[in-house]
């Protein structure tokens, strides 16, 4: 699976195994190693010296939202050391639609890049976001699962373990244990059906996948 | 300091140019992309010796012919048709303190070859001496014979016994210290050197003088290194292939030192790798000084025309921390 002609950067794990669910689903072709940064600086890091890089020539991140403004700004300075190879001038916010930049030197190294910002490159949030927005019908169940949550939050002294940050993790993990086949991972989840592969922002990401790497929508 | 580099019509360049050129510069690129010949053009252009540094470029490329046609194609694009074109060679930078233009004119007609600075003469013909050189192998053979106005480390090292006989010329004192400092990365109980009669290396700790040839490979690649930084005082070192000879674990360590020696000494550089550890090497090495600045040079070939792409600083600093290949 090594050696592709692009790059898809991604923060963790549970990403990769997403984004591997819905590139088969959308039949996105295979034209890209996926590797796993470790964290969001990470990502960050390893785009930006990938773009100069010369193992790949496209290179896409998903990213989550969870930039201060200040984050961004730096991420932007770091991308604007490329500005004379690129078409179109970087955003000076990460709100909006999903960015391709293309490259003025084709087939070169410092080639097309694009940022995917988690849940929809316009809300605040993470992969988790992205899959709350899908849930199949299953709005009870979610509900129940935000109600556990606070149900449990709310017992003194504190019995839960996990940090503010992670909430929304906890929520679909809750939400997953729930489902016929309780506790799969998110890849395999959305293909059990516990997420909506159809969803309109899950079409916006392969459009994109689709647009960055195979130069197309989405079919 | 050379700040920018402009070629037309030298090997693989068509139209090539180089700006913002730094304190320390390392090129990157494929096998034959042109790497060596970009080193070449910077010679071309700071020597004063023209023939001479275009007879020693050929010698070393093993390219050298027997007539003055065939010396000057080689140096030329293999696709340039000679019949016609009055310019072949035009290679010029721009030199902050001596404003340096040079051009290389090959007039096919008369079949004459110019090598004029800008305000010299122009027309001034330097053809029978070109002839002498081809002709004359003793002069061909005799490739350090002449002064250089910049150094240059080829792949191959220059003998213990080549550097003995410029020691002898009083051109290595004063600034031994640092040579002694650089040459410690590789072997750190060095205490002196002794070139008074054959080259040996006086340890720590030890009463017995060591023949430097006795050290390695790696040690004389880092010894011409050391000298030829020492040599380069206040004007350019040029290196093809820094790795040769040396450890992938010791780059960010030679790079410690050759960086504060080009501090130091005022030397500017160009240097050819293949290695990434010497380019993680030099990132990391970079990032821990303020005061020199530096930048790699991928050279890469696109539909005839060979592309730029300069990597500064703090983007070759992450690129090392994320162990991303830009070979």
């Amino acid at each position: 699976m090594e050696n592709r002609e692009h790059l898809l950067l991604v923060e963790g794990n549970s990403e990769k195994h997403v984004l591997y669910t819905i590139c088969e689903k959308y039949e996105i072709p295979e034209v890209f190693d996926v590797e796993v940064a470790g964290n969001n600086e990470k990502a960050r890091s390893k785009f930006i010296a990938e773009i100069a890089g010369s193992k790949y020539k496209k290179v896409g991140v998903v990213l989550d939202n969870e930039l201060d403004q200040h984050v961004w700004d730096s991420f932007s300075t770091g991308l604007t050391r490329y500005a004379e190879f690129y078409e179109e001038p970087f955003p000076s916010s990460p709100l909006g639609e999903a960015l391709i930049i293309r490259s003025n030197r084709k087939n070169l190294t410092y080639d097309d890049f694009g940022i995917w910002m988690m849940p929809d490159n316009h809300s605040k949030g993470t992969l988790e976001n992205f899959l709350i927005q899908m849930k199949t019908g299953h709005d009870l169940l979610l509900d129940f699962s935000e109600k556990t949550l606070v149900a449990l939050e709310e017992q003194k002294p504190r019995i839960h373990l996990y940090k503010p940050v992670h909430r929304n993790k906890a929520l679909v993990h809750t939400y997953l244990a729930w489902q016929e086949n309780p506790g799969s991972p998110y890849g395999l989840a959305f293909k059990q059906g516990a997420f909506d592969l159809n969803h309109h922002n899950v079409k916006a990401l392969a459009d994109w996948l689709h647009r960055l790497f195979a130069d197309e929508p989405a079919a | 300091m050379l700040q920018s580099l402009h070629i037309r019509l030298y090997r693989q360049f068509k139209d090539f140019k180089l700006d913002n050129l730094k304190q320390v510069n390392l090129i990157v690129g494929k096998n034959t992309v042109g790497k060596s010949s970009l080193l070449e053009t910077i010679r071309i252009l700071l020597d004063t010796n023209k023939i001479e540094v275009l007879n020693d470029i050929l010698i070393l490329r093993d390219e050298h012919h027997g007539n003055p046609e065939q010396f000057i194609r080689s140096l030329l694009p293999a696709w340039i048709d000679m019949k016609g074109l009055l310019e072949l060679l035009d290679i010029s930078g721009n030199n902050k303190s001596n404003n340096f233009r040079t051009l290389a004119k090959y007039d096919s007609l008369e079949k004459r070859i110019f090598f004029n600075k800008e305000n010299s003469d122009q027309d001034n013909p330097d053809y029978s001496r070109l002839n002498d050189f081809i002709r004359n192998r003793d002069i061909r053979r005799n490739r350090w014979s002449y002064d250089y106005t910049y150094r240059y480390m080829g792949i191959v090292s220059n003998t213990y016994n080549y550097y003995q006989n410029l020691w002898k010329d009083k051109r290595f004192s004063g600034d031994d210290k640092l040579a002694i400092e650089l040459l410690q990365k590789i072997l750190p109980e060095l205490e002196e050197i002794d070139f008074t009669y054959t080259a040996v290396a006086k340890l720590k700790g030890i009463n017995k003088q060591i023949p430097l040839g006795s050290l390695g490979e790696g040690f004389k690649r880092l010894f011409n290194l050391a000298l030829e930084m020492v040599y380069a005082r206040d004007n350019v070192l040029l290196i093809d292939e820094f790795e040769v000879g040396l450890h992938h674990s010791i780059q960010e360590q030679i790079w410690d030192a050759t960086l504060m020696m080009a501090k130091e000494l005022n030397v500017q550089l160009f240097v050819t790798t293949h290695s990434q550890d010497c380019i993680y090497g030099f990132a990391r090495a970079l990032n821990k000084r303020d005061d020199i600045d530096g930048q790699a040079i991928r050279l890469e070939a696109h539909e005839g025309k060979i592309h730029a792409l300069a990597m500064d600083k703090e983007l070759l600093f992450t690129i090392a921390e994320t162990q991303t290949e830009v070979r």
